[in-house]
């Protein structure tokens, strides 16, 4: 690679590219090279491929393709340890993939580090929710539930076993949270989210992920509640087969009339594991990709899909 | 004679729809840079060299997908 390089040009072993001794920016991680021959023939970075026909510097290309990100001394040297860390080595190269430049990373990270995220539900797509968040790197969770673990649960909700039957959900998620995870603290709430809980949740927290399917109305309800509190709010549910994501921020708008539901008396709600899993990505992504400002999902948004099909159904 | 006109019709909307499908897997755009990335390229780079990195044509992932590269 350093062949390609013009003279005092260096790309170290921890993605830092060099001039003449200072360093210049980070090179993404997951940059790569299409060899033809013994040349390099194209490069493929966040933005796409970018051909290396005659005439096209080398670095010029990188930079074409997104994978160089520039920054002051101190920020990449910030990047790069970030970039070398078991924790959090992952989830800064996908933000690397994201960001403009180093500076934007690291707002990212420290966003995704400083934020206080309330996980309300910690079912089959709550409990794998709070793993994502906590191995992304959010270290402060609130753990909402006051359901115990069912036999029935354990065929989709997998971080329970057989000796955990009869525990509080909490319970066991934050005991599975810190086996893997020591750095994040955790407060635990075994009871029902009510409106006036919910919002004190959305009060205390940057954002709260809702999971919950009870009481009945609890997400439209908590939608106006945080959309009044200028809170975010990212909920992940089920509406028989359409699998729904919604995102309340500081955007949206309260309006909306308030009405009843009635379930059956021998109600079992879809909880379909593979599609929970699908819930628990897309919420937890959406959750994080609005802390860290780095994506945009407008004043009101629902979306979502049929599970059977994966077309939009939103 | 109507068979082999049938037959002509068919290879020719094949061909068509070959050409259509090569142009959608090599979609190319440019690079946007915001004012801040702008000006951090200029500072390292040179503003010749911003000009140059901004008419680059960058295929889009689907074109990487499409040709063969093999993975290690």
């Amino acid at each position: 690679m350093d062949d390609n390089l013009p003279d005092g040009w260096r790309i170290e072993t921890t993605s830092v590219l060099s001039r003449d001794g200072d360093n210049i920016g980070i090179l993404h991680p997951a940059t790569l090279h299409e060899i033809v021959g013994d040349e390099i023939s194209a490069i493929l970075g966040p933005a796409g491929r970018v051909a290396l026909t005659e005439g096209t510097n080398y670095i010029e290309a990188l930079s074409a393709c997104g994978a160089l990100l520039l920054g002051h001394r101190e920020e990449i040297s910030k990047v790069s340890t970030l970039l070398q860390s078991a924790r959090m080595s992952r989830t800064t190269s996908y933000l690397c993939s994201i960001s403009g430049n180093c500076r934007q990373v690291l707002t990212a990270v420290r966003h995704i580090q400083t934020a206080r995220v309330a996980v309300v539900g910690c079912g089959g797509i709550g409990s794998l929710a709070a793993m994502l968040l906590a191995g992304s790197g959010i270290r402060s969770l609130t753990l909402v539930d006051n359901d115990t673990i069912e036999e029935s649960n354990l065929n989709r909700q997998i971080v329970w076993s057989k000796d955990d039957i009869g525990q509080l959900k909490s319970d066991v998620l934050a005991r599975e949270l810190q086996r893997r995870f020591d750095d994040v603290s955790l407060a635990l709430y075994p009871r029902r989210a009510d409106r006036s809980f919910l919002q004190l949740l959305l009060s205390e927290n940057d954002a709260v992920l809702l999971t919950a399917d009870s009481p009945l109305g609890i997400v439209p309800a908590a939608r106006r509640i945080a959309a009044r509190l200028c809170s975010l709010l990212v909920t992940g549910g089920y509406s028989f087969k359409h699998a729904i994501v919604t995102v309340t921020n500081s955007q949206s708008n309260s309006a909306g009339k308030e009405g009843n539901w009635q379930s059956l008396e021998f109600c079992i709600p879809p909880s379909f594991g593979p599609a929970n899993a699908l819930l628990a990505g897309a919420t937890t992504s959406a959750l994080l990709h609005q802390l860290c400002e780095l994506a945009d999902y407008g004043a009101s948004s629902i979306f979502g899909w049929d599970v059977d099909t994966l077309k939009n159904s939103a | 004679m109507a068979a082999k006109k049938k037959r002509k019709t068919a290879k020719k909307k094949r061909k068509v729809t070959k050409k259509k499908a090569a142009a959608k897997r090599a979609v190319k755009v440019r690079l946007k840079l915001t004012p801040e990335q702008e000006a951090e390229l200029a500072k390292a780079f040179g503003k010749a060299s911003v000009r140059r990195i901004k008419n680059i044509s960058i295929e889009k992932i689907a074109g990487y997908l499409a040709s063969d590269v093999g993975m290690n």
